[in-house]
């Protein structure tokens, strides 16, 4: 399915009944949905029925937000089993998750934390990336995280640590450019030339989200996915799709979810974006 | 830099400690750490707001604020799936001080966790009375029936099934009734279709249904009831499992 020129919406479960609660042939809400994939690791019950019950009309996309795969210690592959499986009973279009680590020691971090860019961990990151997509056996896309520090010694920035990791493994990029802008407002590099940097043909989807200014540092921005995206993050979205063409996008909120039709909003905007 | 296991050991000591350990290496460590610190907080302590919303109730948000993040720190997550994280919440509580004023919170956050994992359980068609033959005895007391994969059996010195209900939010705080303190209760979480059931039952139907779940035959199961309660009704508790599906077939 060419999902191209289609904006899609992030199902969250404020409004997983309502989706599932669709006539089978109803129009589509949105064009395509993608879920946490996390979320829907379960046994059983209606939260999974619903699913099924969405994945059966729609495009979908799973996104995992606790692959860890930029941990050392490499992947937990109880978790990749389960994902594996999820995969299999809803046949997305896109599988994903992002260039960061969570866990250690087998302590669970809850959070997309931060990696060196360098040699060793990308040597970390690319068996770990090839390792997902061998047990999928699926080409999957990582997303750039939002960044709140940097460490001394890196050897490289994020552009050219994406780069190598897609050369290396042939994985695809999920271009969040919401977390760009955030990454470079709080680590001080230019948001317009990170993006230059990353070559067309890596990115096979892009999401769109909201940030919140930090209440106890406001220099620093708080990717919260709770707020409608920024004008600047339209402007560079636009840049974007100018340079590279267009590509399957995602609007994200992850808290304060809002009702639907402001989620439609965001979503033919973008949408208007794609189709010039 | 080049061992990345003992730096993300330093990362995780550094969300402890205000970014000492990772100070030499990460500029402003301290302020930036604490959003990394604060993101894995507020995502834990909102999960177990969902999951334990009468508990929270009953001791007050700022207590439970409390609680939260002392479990958060004292058992951080170990499955990369947040909906497994409270397991071993209603044990924590137990440990706390409050619970000496308190003694049925840890019964009460059984519940909540109860309902958790029925709602996340595996699904499984329901056993219901189409499938008994009910004219005969004997086949019926050699029954083996299996529990359904939702179903959880609480039992407590307390009447933690009458505390869990008046601090459901159709209970406004203002109008929460006296509660008979003295009185033990025994609840059956099941999912017999899309919603959690959390039914009071009997300590001899409470019993009957830990026996089916340890294997015994449904005539040893209605054995045990009786030995509990000589005056207990079979019948009146078998149509309520069979109508709130503690059983699969």
């Amino acid at each position: 399915m060419n999902l191209a020129r289609a904006c899609g919406l992030g199902l969250r479960s404020a409004h997983l009944a309502l989706f599932a609660a669709e006539a089978k042939d109803a129009p589509l809400t949105a064009p395509w949905l993608e879920i946490h994939t996390e979320n829907f690791l379960v046994d059983g019950g209606p939260r999974l029925s619903m699913l099924d019950a969405i994945a059966a009309r729609y495009p979908m996309s799973c996104h995992s937000v606790a692959l860890s795969l930029g941990s050392a210690q490499g992947l937990d592959k109880d978790h990749l089993a389960r994902v594996k499986d999820l995969i299999a009973r809803i046949k997305p279009e896109f599988v994903s998750d992002h260039l960061s680590w969570s866990a250690v020691d087998g302590v669970h971090l809850n959070d997309l934390l931060p990696l060196p860019y360098d040699d060793a961990a990308l040597d970390v990151v690319a068996a770990n990336v090839a390792q997902a997509q061998d047990t999928f056996d699926r080409r999957i896309l990582i997303e750039n995280p939002s960044r709140y520090l940097a460490f001394e010694g890196a050897s490289m920035d994020e552009p050219e640590f994406l780069a190598r990791l897609v050369a290396r493994t042939g994985c695809g990029l999920l271009l969040d450019i919401n977390n760009v802008h955030v990454s470079a407002v709080n680590l001080g590099f230019d948001a317009g030339d990170y993006l230059a940097r990353i070559p067309a043909r890596m990115v096979e989807e892009i999401h769109l989200a909201g940030f919140t200014p930090s209440i106890d540092h406001p220099d620093l921005l708080i990717d919260t996915h709770g707020a409608p995206v920024a004008d600047e993050v339209w402007a560079l979205y636009a840049e974007t799709i100018a340079r590279i063409g267009p590509r399957p996008t995602l609007i994200e909120w992850d808290t304060e979810v809002p009702a639907l039709p402001v989620l439609m909003d965001e979503m033919r905007r973008a949408q208007k974006v794609l189709s010039i | 830099m080049s061992d990345l296991l003992s730096l993300q050991r330093r990362f995780h000591r550094a969300l402890g400690d205000d970014g000492d350990a990772l100070a030499d290496i990460v500029p402003d460590a301290a302020r930036r750490l604490a959003i990394h610190k604060t993101t894995i907080k507020v995502g834990l302590g909102q999960t177990l707001v969902n999951v334990f919303p009468a508990l929270r109730r009953v001791v007050g948000h700022p207590t439970f604020a409390t609680l939260m993040s002392d479990f958060i720190a004292a058992a951080p997550p170990r499955h990369p799936v947040l909906s497994t994280y409270g397991r071993g919440f209603p044990a924590f509580v137990a440990m706390q001080p409050i619970s000496a004023s308190l003694p049925y919170l840890q019964d009460l956050a059984r519940v909540e966790w109860a309902r958790q994992e029925a709602y996340l359980a595996a699904d499984a068609p329901i056993l219901d009375t189409g499938w008994l033959d009910t004219e005969n005895a004997e086949a019926l007391s050699t029954l083996q029936l299996r529990l359904h994969p939702a179903t959880r059996v609480i039992s407590s010195p307390f009447p933690v099934h009458r505390i869990w209900r008046v601090n459901q939010p159709d209970v406004d705080e203002k109008d929460i009734p006296a509660v008979d303190m003295t009185a033990d209760e025994h609840v059956i979480v099941t999912r017999p279709g899309n919603e959690v059931v959390t039914r009071a039952v009997s300590h001899a139907d409470a019993t009957l249904v830990r026996a089916v779940a340890g294997g015994a035959s449904l005539g040893a199961a209605v054995e045990a009831a009786f030995a509990r309660a000589p005056d207990f009704d079979v019948m009146q508790a078998l149509a309520g499992h069979f109508a709130n599906g503690t059983f699969s077939d």
